[in-house]
């Protein structure tokens, strides 16, 4: 019962990270006051940020969390 | 006015160029960082120092779930970074040779759009409160209105006492621009 409590709650928290990737791209696509900003700004936000949440959801899934409950229990 | 033509706005008048735009001071922005400066060097220190004080956290079934924890940690604190940065980038005040334009970003879904004419303005206040932002020259423009709108306000922007001058230049420049006008059309009906 533990396991998928504690799934759900990543899933919930990774898609609030994940729209909030999307606003700030939203944001700086639609209200960049030049370019070059607007590219710069995605150059550096977009590619980060898209590595990170990957990697984080991979590490997630690469978690044993019946291991690890079975360990902490 | 050829320093602004990177920035694009729609909605300028055929005449009507910007003068300056502002954003708040960099120690502003400074500010707002310095927790996530904080943060992530007791992360970083975090890092190097507990694998002396706990060997067993990093081998074995323990290594994914720190390797995940530390990337959890890392993504917080670069998207927590971009959401001071577009707070600070998109809140920006714009004079234009007839009007001030003031764009608010309040968070991810604030955003409101204000512009005031210069011959509403009724009095201009400069606001510098505190050492360092005496130091550094930093402060409020409060430009005060005979609109609906009693009070723009330029918050912790550079040189406040230099945008104060410009306003009210801008404004004396409005107030004659007014005044010619006004006898042209005068002038035009008293010859017919």
């Amino acid at each position: 019962m533990l396991i998928p409590i504690f799934q759900i709650l990543y899933y919930l928290v990774f898609f609030v990270m994940f729209l909030m990737s999307i606003f700030i791209v939203f944001h700086i696509v639609f209200y960049s006051y030049s370019f070059l900003s607007r590219l710069l700004m995605l150059a550096i936000f977009v590619p980060v940020a898209g590595v990170l949440l990957f990697t984080n959801f991979v590490l997630f899934t690469s978690i044993n969390l019946k291991q690890l409950f079975a360990g902490m229990l | 006015m050829d320093g602004f033509s990177k920035y694009h706005f729609k909605d300028l008048n055929g005449t009507e160029s910007i003068v300056k735009v502002l954003h708040r001071n960099w120690f502003y922005l400074l500010q707002q960082y310095f927790v996530v400066f904080i943060v992530g060097g007791l992360f970083m220190a975090g890092l190097s120092y507990a694998p002396i004080f706990f060997p067993e956290m990093f081998k074995g079934q323990y290594k994914p779930v720190v390797a995940f924890m530390e990337n959890f940690f890392v993504l917080a604190l670069w998207i927590y970074s971009f959401l001071i940065w577009v707070d600070y980038y998109f809140d920006i005040w714009i004079i234009t040779t007839e009007r001030i334009i003031n764009i608010e970003q309040k968070g991810m879904f604030t955003r409101s759009v204000s512009e005031l004419r210069f011959s509403k303005i009724q009095d201009i206040t400069t606001e510098v409160v505190g050492f360092l932002p005496t130091v550094i020259n930093y402060g409020d423009v409060r430009v005060q209105t005979a609109g609906e709108e009693n009070e723009f306000v330029f918050r912790t922007v550079s040189d406040p006492y230099h945008v104060k001058n410009i306003i009210m230049e801008l404004q004396k420049k409005a107030e004659n621009k007014k005044t010619e006008s006004f006898g042209e059309m005068l002038k035009e009906k008293l010859e017919e």
